[in-house]
């Protein structure tokens, strides 16, 4: 994949894509839309206070090169270009991971763990291993793939992650209601071959914290999503969406709480989540190691140290919000003991 | 991750089709039909019914096929004997060309006609005894552009093909199309349509041979290899066994690729334009004024605050690089990319043409 000539006339490099190709053999080729992207930009090139004045502001992103056509679908667009009605925005809703919540699960470095069966669990719990695990004494750094495994979620907040803007119901809704920006729902996109399902936050729940209450309610009782669809542009991978939940985590006016929110500014809407991992991985250690960690992952590791050992692999879990396009990824790790 | 925001387009308004001939230029140098690779280019058969010329030694992979050369007579040439070498194959070879390149009339003993010396298919001017040059598809494309055909050949002696002369004559003769143009100097038959191709500088015309276009074929009678007395040139082919033939001689008792040894030893070059049809269809992208402003690039806002903004009032603005053409499913059946990246605000309303080539 080679830069294309930028030295004369702009121009367009067009190819038909992998599916395009397909589509055009079974004879149902049929563009009917197009979108825009930027995936090769780095707008941090952009220098609102360039010496020159501001007409240099974007020279050194005029400047990118970039890349040729490619067929592949996951190398075309990964990043839109949105289209919003109002052009007075300064801000778009971030996506944090909230690791502060007392349900909420930590990572161990920056990988989340999520043990496939009971046992796995009670054993990478520090208080049963030795030497003791770095996932906690009660494995705060552990997601349970079954009920009963784990009282720990993954818990994502959408909102504005700036402290010029006050936290509060006022910039809640001057900043994200009114510009449409609430991410009702989240689409997390996970690796079919290992995932099966996920569970979200029950729908009559809110996370709440008034700005003059000492009270702090981060809900958790959970219910499965729907079934997933096939993700566009990444192979083996679903998409789920996840139900999202008002956020109205205020910073304290008064009070001795502390903030419990993952954002600096006004927050919008909240989701929680947890995996359900396929039943081929969650074989105990009695039983031979299944083929998809010899496939995918490592087997037979001593990922804490000791004797124990562990089955593992590592897929990235991709998080978008639905009216915010804002989006994160979320490095996870399935993880089995396998014995010592 | 999924893109957010599409814009329809409109098949009355936002798409177009377009048909555009190419044309690239062909030149054949006869040092890679003789010479250059020791003929270890050249490719040979056990049937024997033709042989193919390579652009490189024939067994590396990065060989092309370029041509095939064989040769045959109709049955009712002079040269049609039992007793020739490969009779039967030769008057299959021609007949096998005619019969796919001109097809049947019921005038003639077998009912196939006879490659002719003018466009009428009359049944006179026959070629009956003829070399026939078939390009391989990767040079001729869609077909050979018309009044571009030349083939230039030597028709000296066997040491010398291209300096010694004949009678005096000029030993280097070329045989070009020129009477054919996309409209005009040409016959269409069921192999497509076909052109003379006369000897250039000739005081009368001289037709030496045909064209057919679409095919890629060249059927080059023996006459080119003529004096101008009408007299077959002497040692149009000499064998590694010192024996001299003229040419219908070498067609009549050398075998097929014999006869295409001494063809290709007596091409000086050969050189068309090839053609290629393309259908292109034209998607009009139109980028209104207050569309796509905006961007979802992770690196677009920093704690939350877009990049390129100071303060609420200024202008949002996002810069393109690809273009994403989808079906109603959401699905990416192409993309194109900008050379540079474009500048996308409120002010300013963008069509980008995308053109997809089939």
């Amino acid at each position: 994949m080679a830069f294309l000539d930028n030295s004369g006339d702009i121009i367009l490099d067009a190819v038909l894509t992998d599916v395009g190709r397909r589509k055009m053999a079974n004879g149902n080729f049929r563009i009917s839309k197009f979108a825009l992207g930027d995936d090769e930009i780095n707008y941090s090139q952009y220098n609102l206070d360039h010496p020159s004045g501001s007409a240099y502001s974007d020279l050194e992103i005029l400047q990118t090169p970039v890349f040729e056509s490619v067929t592949a679908q996951n190398s075309a667009i990964n990043y839109g270009l949105l289209s919003m009605t109002r052009n007075d925005l300064l801000y778009i809703p971030s996506l944090k991971i909230n690791n502060a919540f007392t349900t909420a699960v930590q990572p161990s470095g920056n990988v989340y763990y999520l043990a496939v069966n009971g046992e796995t669990a009670d054993r990478v719990k520090s208080s049963n291993s030795s030497p003791a695990s770095p996932l906690g004494a009660q494995g705060q750094m552990l997601i349970g793939s079954l009920a009963g495994m784990s009282d720990k979620r993954l818990y994502i907040e959408s909102g504005i992650d700036t402290s010029d803007e006050e936290a509060d119901s006022v910039g809640r809704q001057n900043l994200i209601t009114s510009v449409g920006m609430m991410d009702t729902a989240f689409s997390l996109s996970v690796d079919s071959r290992f995932i099966s399902g996920l569970m979200q936050l029950k729908g009559n729940k809110v996370f709440s914290a008034g700005e003059n209450s000492d009270i702090v309610t981060v809900p958790n009782e959970l219910a499965p999503a729907a079934a997933s669809t096939p993700t566009q542009n990444l192979t083996n991978y679903s998409t789920y969406s996840i139900r999202g939940v008002d956020n109205l985590l205020f910073a304290p006016a008064s009070g001795t709480r502390t903030d419990p929110s993952a954002l600096k500014g006004p927050r919008g809407t909240a989701m929680a989540a947890t995996f359900m991992v396929k039943s081929e991985l969650r074989k105990t250690s009695a039983a031979a190691t299944p083929v998809l960690y010899t496939k995918y992952g490592k087997t037979a590791q001593t990922v804490f140290g000791g004797s124990d050992k562990y089955d593992y692999i590592d897929f990235i879990c991709y998080v978008t919000g639905l009216s915010s396009t804002a989006t994160t990824q979320i490095p996870i790790r399935i993880i089995r003991y396998s014995g010592a | 991750m999924p893109v957010q925001n599409f814009e329809n387009l409109d098949t009355n308004t936002d798409v177009t089709t377009t048909r555009t001939l190419l044309h690239e230029v062909i030149p054949l140098t006869g040092t890679i039909l003789s010479g250059a690779y020791a003929d270890a280019n050249i490719k040979n058969y056990t049937h024997g019914m033709f042989q193919s010329v390579y652009d490189y030694p024939y067994l590396s992979s990065s060989a092309n096929h370029i041509f095939d050369i064989t040769a045959g007579y109709d049955e009712t040439s002079i040269l049609s004997n039992s007793s020739g070498t490969q009779n039967s194959k030769k008057i299959n070879l021609y007949n096998q060309f005619s019969q796919v390149l001109l097809g049947y009339t019921g005038s003639t003993t077998d009912g196939v006609r006879k490659f002719e010396n003018d466009l009428k298919l009359d049944g006179v001017g026959a070629m009956k005894e003829c070399f026939f040059l078939s390009f391989s598809r990767l040079l001729v494309k869609d077909q050979i552009k018309k009044g571009s055909f030349s083939i230039t050949v030597g028709t000296g002696s066997w040491a010398t093909a291209f300096s010694s002369s004949v009678k005096g004559e000029d030993a280097i003769r070329t045989y070009i199309d020129s009477g054919s143009s996309a409209t005009a100097g040409t016959t269409n038959t069921i192999g497509g349509d076909y052109g003379l191709l006369y000897l250039s500088g000739a005081t009368t015309a001289t037709v030496a041979g045909v064209v057919f276009y679409q095919s890629g074929i060249v059927v080059l009678s023996s006459s080119a290899f003529n004096d101008g007395d009408g007299d077959s040139i002497p040692q149009f082919y000499h064998t590694l066994a010192s024996s001299s033939y003229t040419v219908s001689e070498a067609l009549q008792t050398a075998s097929i690729s014999g006869s295409a040894d001494a063809l290709r030893h007596r091409i000086k070059d050969i050189s068309f334009n090839n053609t290629t049809e393309i259908n292109s269809k034209i998607y009009f992208c139109r980028v209104p004024h207050n569309k796509y402003n905006y961007s979802s690039n992770p690196t677009y806002t920093s704690g939350s605050k877009i990049r390129v903004k100071e303060v609420a009032s200024d202008t949002p603005r996002a810069y393109i690089t690809t273009v994403g053409l989808y079906n109603s499913q959401n699905e990416l059946l192409a993309t194109a990319k900008l050379s540079e990246p474009l500048m996308k605000d409120p002010s300013n309303e963008l069509i980008l043409r995308v053109r997809l080539d089939y």
